[in-house]
């Protein structure tokens, strides 16, 4: 008979370890919990941060460069606001032949300097070209609207690198169809109008701030509150208004919220909200 | 002696290892994510002082802007200025910041003013990622005086006309100016004589012309001659360029040694007689002080905006190109060989007219082109009517 030489463990000593394992294993798996509770709480809490920041980033960039004066706001509500948003800036080398028909009108503009965070979208974007009428007076200085047909690369007659335009244009009532209205250097503002709104994409239960232009609509900022959005307008003397034109500031309030829930201290799980309040002040209104 | 026993084994240390790390790669990650937070709102509060710091940027190159300076530049491409330069050393007060950009001529009335802002946390570091950066555009637009001229000569007193004397409110372009730089979009004929009683014009067939010849209108009162718009006739006499006491002056053009206008003379009214020159751009406010006082010129000529206080006489064949607004009385004699004595407009509050004494042809000539030109570069900048805050990117 073979005697056995193997040594084991006792059933004692099994007991005794298996339970400090599951003490030490549970302690792990709370302190993991716990931390997995923490970090997501806090990324929500960033995610929630990010978009209060690029609410109040997004939303006052278009509304400071709006000209209510002139019509830039098409329409407004507490929720919803749409407007023309300045897209591109270039100057004419040449200028339109004024005069005569005002579809199809001609001109150039440099392709140096040309600003924008895009190139003009033919077809899509509309034109407001500087008016400036009688050169000796400021008073009847404006802007021409324009609807841009279509554009090519195309020299200006100096020789310089420029683009080629052709637009529909629309004299307002006093301005003049004459020779030199739009003068050489004039400067051409390229806008689309876009919609902010509160919004909810179709199959998604949660609010959004949306953008909406000839594209559609997208959410831009969120998820936000049932009442994420909302906007109050004010003339120049800070008084709420509801006529457009007279709109001198635009009072912004976001509410957002996290995307998840998240345990507070008290392990109860809440969703975190964070809002902001700011008044933009509209830059470019008619001075005089 | 200590005694390795072999056959030990547990886990105790590995798994205190393994729950370090655990706890560590989750507090490490918890520290990342919140340094970059903190980061990203650093960054975020310093483009808002970048933002500020370009506005007020726009804002004090408008309030230093020097129009001897600034406006007398080419129109781009020939030409644009860069900033920081000698006016606008380009810093925002109490160190907050600094900017830098371009001003682009578009042409006689407009500037566009393309500026960027760093906060000074940025001027400091040498990270380039470091570094917080905004772009704004401003339209300027030259904030001319609005004069209200509806005539070529605008007054309140008696006006004798004589000889070869002529008042036309037609527009003209100065013989000397090329029609090519002048705009005259808008241009209507005014009137010869603008004045609150035409019964006190004398001899005006045939020496006034305009639409009307002669204008009566009731609304030129004391204060057509003090009030210009939001700027008084102190304010404009207070950005003269060229002050002078009463006295008998001989003005023209004169040049430094290495050919450029010698703009410390105080004798040098410009080069209306030929722009092409270095003093051809060099349109001076002109004001004569003492309202006791007359001063004659005596040739040759100038040009830009001439206040006076007093009374003006004008002989030989004196040429003028732009404004004149004088609170005294007016008298020219002569004329010469050369055709005007102004292009432009004359608002004179007290005026005396007499030509007959005169050889030649003595005539004021409603000009837009001289009076735009005069206006445009001796104005100040302000941003333009509408829409001249632009997002640059």
């Amino acid at each position: 008979m073979r005697h056995l030489s193997r040594k084991g463990f006792t059933l004692v000593e099994l007991l005794v370890a298996l339970v400090l394992l599951s003490i030490v294993s549970a302690a792990i798996y709370k302190v993991l919990v716990s931390n997995d509770r923490v970090y997501t709480a806090q990324m929500q809490r960033m995610e929630l941060s990010q978009n209060i920041r690029a609410a109040a980033t997004i939303l006052p960039a278009d509304f400071r460069t709006l000209d209510a004066s002139d019509s830039d706001i098409t329409a407004m509500s507490a929720t919803s606001i749409t407007i023309r948003a300045i897209r591109q800036l270039a100057i004419v080398c040449d200028t339109p032949a004024l005069g005569g028909l005002l579809a199809g009108l001609t001109f150039h503009v440099r392709k140096d300097p040309l600003y924008g965070p895009r190139m003009f979208a033919a077809g899509s974007d509309s034109l407001l070209m500087y008016y400036e009428g009688d050169n000796g007076t400021r008073f009847d200085d404006g802007w021409t609207p324009a609807f841009l047909v279509s554009y090519i690369a195309d020299n200006c007659t100096d020789g310089k690198p420029g683009y080629k335009f052709v637009v529909n244009a629309n004299m307002l009532t006093g301005q003049v169809n004459a020779k030199g209205s739009i003068p050489y250097g004039a400067p051409v503002l390229g806008f689309e109008t876009v919609t902010y709104k509160l919004y909810k994409p179709v199959g998604d239960t949660s609010w959004y701030i949306g953008y909406q232009n000839a594209s559609g609509t997208q959410p831009l900022i969120g998820p936000v509150l049932a009442n994420g959005l909302t906007l109050a307008y004010y003339d120049n003397t800070n008084t709420v208004t509801a006529d457009r034109t007279q709109v001198a500031i635009i009072e912004v309030r976001v509410r957002a919220r996290t995307s998840q829930q998240v345990r507070d201290a008290g392990s109860v799980l809440r969703v975190p909200v964070d809002s902001f309040v700011m008044k933009v002040s509209l830059r470019n209104n008619r001075r005089f | 002696m200590w005694r390795t026993v072999r056959n030990e084994r547990g886990m105790a240390l590995a798994i205190a290892i393994f729950a370090l790390v655990v706890v560590g790669a989750l507090v490490a990650g918890a520290l990342f994510a919140g340094t970059q937070e903190s980061r990203v709102a650093e960054n975020n509060r310093r483009l808002q002082k970048a933002f500020g710091v370009t506005e007020s940027g726009v804002n004090e190159l408008i309030a230093g802007w020097d129009a001897s300076v600034r406006n007398v530049g080419k129109i781009y491409p020939a030409d644009s200025q860069h900033v920081p330069d000698a006016l606008e050393p380009g810093t925002i007060p109490y160190h907050t910041g600094a900017f830098a950009g371009n001003i682009y001529k578009l042409n006689g009335e407009l500037y566009l003013v393309d500026i960027s802002g760093r906060d000074s946390q940025s001027i400091k570091s040498t990270q380039r990622s470091a570094s917080a950066r905004q772009r704004i555009g401003g339209l300027l637009r030259i904030r001319t005086v609005n004069f209200g001229i509806q005539g070529a000569l605008t007054t309140r007193g008696g006006v004798k006309l004589a000889g070869n004397a002529a008042v036309d409110g037609r527009d003209h372009i100065p013989t000397e100016w090329g029609a090519a730089n002048c705009d005259t979009t808008g241009d209507t004929t005014k009137a010869g004589v603008r004045t609150s009683d035409s019964s006190q014009i004398q001899g005006a067939a045939g020496h006034t012309y305009g639409t009307p010849a002669v204008l009566q209108d009731t609304t030129v009162k004391p204060n057509t001659f003090k009030q210009f718009g939001d700027i008084n006739y102190a304010t404009l006499a207070a950005m003269a360029t060229i002050t002078l006491s009463p006295g008998n002056y001989k003005t023209d053009a004169s040049f430094n040694g290495d050919g450029t206008c010698k703009k410390t003379d105080l004798l040098n009214w410009g080069d209306g007689m030929n722009r092409a020159s270095q003093c051809g751009n060099y349109f001076p406010i002109i004001h004569l002080t003492d309202s006791t006082a007359s001063t004659t010129l005596n040739g040759n000529q100038g040009q830009g905006i001439l206040l006076v206080d007093g009374d003006l006489a004008i002989q030989g064949s004196y040429q003028f190109y732009g404004i004149v607004l004088i609170r005294g009385s007016l008298k020219t004699a002569g004329g010469g060989s050369t055709d005007a004595h102004f292009w432009g407009a004359v608002m004179a509050a007290n005026v005396d007219l007499e030509l007959n004494s005169l050889t030649g042809n003595a005539t004021l000539n409603y000009s837009k082109c001289a009076i735009t030109e005069a206006l445009e570069r001796t104005g100040a900048v302000s941003l333009a009517r509408s829409r001249s805050w632009i997002q640059l990117f």
